[in-house]
């Protein structure tokens, strides 16, 4: 039994922000990797893809769990994660109104859910567009500094929108690379003059917020030939992904959540081209033609599995995705595109809930903490006891049940564990008695006729 | 000369030519039961026995029977039958009953079809090859076999049926009636409209009861020919075991074959479960409404017996049936109206077809019923699909079944460490720090970090630009800020990175943020801030 707190210490100002949001049931946003209990294997899988990412290559995971089994949890790992690593994150949760292709602009709509909340290492909670687009003009400036054309010089703003263009130009096979260059050397030139108006409208186009070419010449002061829209938004992604480099990036990684969203759609031909989307996502990332982008995808296992809905109802999409018949002999296989989160088991659990125990103490600056080890494996075993508790119960719960016990264990010195547990255990006794009460109640009605009491 | 004059008439006369054969006497048939003596060969003693007159009546007694009255026990909707046998002293069929009785027992060998038309067919009207073919289909239908035949030939043998009950007894006619109908209805379509109304007469004439159970299986199709259905479907409870879906057709206004899913595929079962369903139901329901229908007010049928066939006159009568309509009960008709589109619906919810028809006003009895019948047999099917609805693939999301033990979990949480030390760059060292892991020596360094070196020296060249716009911001300066951007062609977005840039490595966080309209301190890190400004 270790009572002795462990000697890896968690900063504490990190320690109260994961500590606070845990309390209320949300993902903490920092501090996550203190609290990774489980899922070893998978976590580094998916960090040797942002390996590959930063290296140039492309990666497509679709991270697949019921609802509470942890997804959220660990694609804010992985952000935060890659955050670290200088790489640009951008992630949306798909609703009735965002999909990935659809009538009425939903899937521009994900674009630019997509493009509002990139972050940055410095602008982690979204909104690092500008950042990220000031940075580049940084360094092209500076360039242009450099070899002697000095901001003040004539012909400064002519180099600089030729840097940009140079730039651009390895580009010139993607798709809207030449307007994507044209608004960025706009956007430039007004950080200079400080046009505050025109560098809004390069950011709308950029994100996407034009409907038609008149709206986006009349706002910009400039004809482009293309808008961002359903059709084009995830060759734009490609094109920023290739170019986060020359922003100073490892690359674009995409956290596309909620994908169950797309499984609710009715109409099967709505819901089929959605479906060839993620197939082209996916072609493009293993086959070579992205660079420097990751997409995650997150979603239930009906999304996934069910045959008539599900991704696997697409034949294209199951033959890529289905597990091969070896993996049917129960062993785990991290390479497939497919990460299927299984329930943390009851000693996952346990570690979790020991974990907790001792970030806590360390945040209260105990030598021991609240709670002993058997104090601790009781908690888990009265939280496991309730009906239907295997199926049901989330860490979420679990983690929220016992931030509270500490929290009254702190702040009712007198109070003790034995009591509170009894006290719970009680009031589920008594909901257990009125459940065999009804239930006795009810095989003392009159039976019912059945159709064997009739004669024909 | 005059002897071999004769007259020219005589010369056709045959007679004296013929065999004279031996005929035992046939007295004339009258409206009045007369008796006949007729030679007994064999007694039942197997000796010889004397003659012993042997009456030969249809009805008994005839000075007892002018009118005879009775009131069926088995047929709820026929109320009372009035059998009112005719007094004519002729009978214009007498001789075809003679014929009948002489040919009764005729033995009949092989021999070819011969085809036989007439309107009312009769033994005299036959030549001797169609009499040969007759006695031999008649022969084989006596043993089941039902052979070729012609519509004359039938109805030969039906007339011997209705005129001979004495050599044929009622209970026996009617299932050759029934059977022959049955054999031949397909080959012979008209008969249907003469059987079903002979085979009318025929039972209440003879007080048989209602032969449902016996043509089951087509009375579905003969019911838009009869005249009295209410003598068919009397016998509700039979009718309802074999017969429901004819007794619907007549008690219902809507017709569940009409609609587009009882088709194709679904045919069978639509047609099974209708038939076991309602069934059902009426079965348990429909005595009870019988039993309000007989109060209603009755109606009276008088016609004559046996129309369009041949009888004898001991046969013939005119019948007054007193019945209660199921036409005329608007009620009863709503009902079962109602409760075949109730079935329907049931059934369309099990095959799964959305669409319901509107149902109004059906008693609870007969929903439960229905409800009883649907339950019965798909709950079983439902339970069952209960526990494959799980599918397959969701046993790789359950979590492994393992026993807790403080001693897995404590293993569990220090192999954690490696994920977090993996997910972590490194610990952060602060006054209050104890130690550094043992661990952050083999702390995977990032090899992929951007950290241009013209950027590192452009940044420490500008710290002092970024602490003169952190003093601005501090001091809410914002005019000052975009003035010093503007002179150093650098936007503010930049500086305000590389300012969270340090504060990130200096105390793990952002301290600039933007509020919308302009970027802003956070309150939070104002200390932080004047802290590091003063370094």
């Amino acid at each position: 039994m270790a009572n002795q707190i462990t000697e890896n210490k968690v900063p504490k100002r990190i320690l109260n922000t994961l500590l606070s949001a845990l309390s209320a049931g949300v993902v903490p946003r920092i501090g996550a990797p203190y609290i990774a209990i489980g899922r070893k294997d998978e976590i580094m899988s998916l960090l040797d893809n942002f390996d590959d990412v930063a290296e140039g290559g492309a990666a497509c995971r679709f991270l697949i769990g019921r609802y509470g089994s942890g997804k959220s949890f660990l694609i804010q790992l992985l952000r935060g994660y890659a955050l670290e690593r200088n790489f640009l994150c951008a992630d949306a949760d798909l609703t009735p109104e965002r999909r990935l292709c659809g009538a009425n602009g939903a899937g521009v709509a994900t674009y630019r859910e997509l493009m509002t909340n990139l972050a940055s290492k410095t602008s982690p909670d979204g909104g690092a567009l500008p950042s990220v687009l000031s940075r580049h003009f940084v360094r092209l400036k500076n360039e242009l500094t450099e070899k002697g054309i000095l901001p003040d010089a004539p012909d400064f703003n002519l180099e600089l929108q030729k840097n940009i263009y140079k730039m651009v130009s390895r580009f010139e096979g993607d798709v809207g690379g030449f307007d994507f260059a044209q608004v960025l050397s706009h956007y430039y030139l007004a950080s200079i003059e400080d046009n505050v108006e025109m560098k809004s409208a390069c950011l709308r186009w950029l994100r996407g917020e034009f409907v038609t070419k008149t709206e986006a010449k009349a706002t910009l002061g400039f004809s482009v030939s293309t808008v961002i829209n359903d059709d084009n938004w995830y060759n734009f992604i490609k094109l920023f992904a290739t170019l986060c480099v020359e922003f100073g990036y490892c690359g674009l990684i995409l956290y596309i959540d909620e994908c169950v969203n797309l499984y609710k759609i009715p109409n099967r031909i709505s819901r089929e081209a959605n479906y060839e989307k993620i197939l082209s996502i996916f072609n493009d990332t293993l086959q070579g033609k992205a660079k420097h982008l990751g997409v995650i995808f997150g979603g239930t296992p009906q999304f996934l599995e069910d045959t008539r809905r599900g991704l696997f109802s697409y034949d294209a999409l199951k033959s890529r995705l289905a597990d091969s018949r070896y993996a049917i002999a129960g062993y785990q296989n991290l390479s497939s595109p497919v990460i299927r989160l299984r329930r943390l088991s009851d000693n996952e659990l346990l570690a979790l809930v020991n974990r907790l125990n001792k970030l806590y103490a360390q945040r209260e600056g105990r030598e021991t903490p609240l709670l002993t080890d058997e104090q601790v494996l009781a908690f888990i075993q009265t939280a496991l006891s309730r009906a239907g508790a295997h199926e049901l119960v989330t860490p979420r719960e679990i983690i929220r049940d016992f931030l509270t016990l500490l929290n009254i264990l702190r702040d009712n010195p007198k109070a003790s564990f034995e009591n509170i547990v009894k006290q719970l255990t009680f009031g589920q006794q008594e909901e257990k008695e009125d459940d065999d009460f009804s239930s006795t109640q009810r095989s003392q009605e009159p039976r019912k006729i059945s159709v064997f009491d009739i004669e024909l | 000369m005059a002897d071999q004059i004769y007259d020219l008439d005589d010369f056709w006369d045959l007679a004296p030519h013929v065999k004279k054969k031996n005929e035992a006497p046939i007295p004339p048939f009258s409206s009045k039961p007369s008796t006949v003596l007729v030679e007994d060969s064999v007694s039942s003693d197997g000796t010889n026995s004397e003659t012993t007159p042997t009456p030969l009546t249809c009805f008994g007694d005839s000075r007892s029977f002018t009118e005879d009255v009775y009131e069926p026990s088995d047929m709820p909707l026929i109320r009372r039958v009035t059998i009112r046998h005719f007094n004519d002293r002729y009978d214009f069929y007498d001789g075809f009953r003679k014929s009948a009785l002489l040919y009764y027992d005729v033995p009949a060998s092989k021999c070819d079809f011969v085809p036989f038309y007439s309107y009312m067919p009769q033994y005299t009207q036959m030549n001797a090859q169609q009499k040969s073919y007759y006695f031999y289909l008649r022969e084989e239908i006596r043993k089941g076999n039902y052979i070729r035949a012609d519509y004359s030939y039938l109805y030969l043998y039906v007339y011997e049926i209705f005129n001979l009950p004495e050599k044929i007894s009622p209970e026996k006619g009617i299932r050759l009636l029934c059977d022959l109908w049955r054999a031949y209805r397909k080959d012979f379509p008209r008969i249907d409209k003469h059987f079903s109304l002979w085979i009318e007469d025929y039972c209440l004439v003879w007080k048989l009861p209602s032969p449902t159970a016996l043509i089951s299986d087509f009375i579905f199709d003969i019911l838009k020919n009869c005249t009295l259905r209410e003598f068919y479907l009397s016998d509700i409870r039979t009718a309802c075991l074999n017969g429901v879906l004819s007794l619907v057709s007549v008690l219902s206004d809507y017709d569940w074959r009409s609609g587009r899913y009882a088709t194709g595929e679904s045919a069978k079962v639509y047609r099974a479960h209708m038939e076991g369903a309602l069934s059902f139901v009426l079965s348990s329901v429909l005595d009870k409404e019988m039993e309000e229908i007989r109060r209603l007010p009755t109606q009276i049928l008088s016609r004559d017996a046996f129309v369009n066939s041949l009888c004898t006159h001991s046969v013939k009568c005119r019948l007054e049936i007193e019945y209660h309509s199921l036409e005329q009960i608007k009620p009863l008709r709503e009902k079962i109206g109602n409760l075949v589109r109730y079935v329907e619906n049931k059934l369309r919810k099990q095959l799964g077809v959305k669409s319901r028809l509107s149902i109004k006003d059906l008693p609870k009895e007969y929903t439960q019923y229905a409800d009883l019948y649907f339950d019965s047999l798909f709950k079983k099917t439902e339970q069952k699909s209960k526990a494959d609805l799980v599918p397959e693939y969701e046993r790789h999301y359950d979590a492994p079944q393992e026993e807790l033990s403080t001693l897995g979990a404590t293993l569990i949480e220090e192999a954690s460490w490696e994920t977090t030390f993996r997910l972590v760059s490194e610990f952060e060292k602060t006054e209050e720090d104890v130690l550094k892991p043992s661990l952050s020596e083999t702390v995977i360094s990032p090899s992929f970090c951007i950290a241009p070196s013209e950027e590192e020296s452009t940044a420490t060249e500008k710290t002092d630009d970024l602490q003169f716009v952190l003093k601005m911001l501090l001091n809410g300066e914002n005019e000052e800020i975009r003035a010093f951007c503007l002179k150093n062609k650098v936007p503010m977005d930049y500086y305000v990175q590389k300012i969270n840039e340090c504060f990130l490595e200096h105390i793990g966080d952002g301290v600039l943020e933007y509020d919308g309209e302009s970027y802003i301190i956070v309150e939070d890190y104002r200390e932080d801030i004047e802290e590091w400004l003063t370094k």
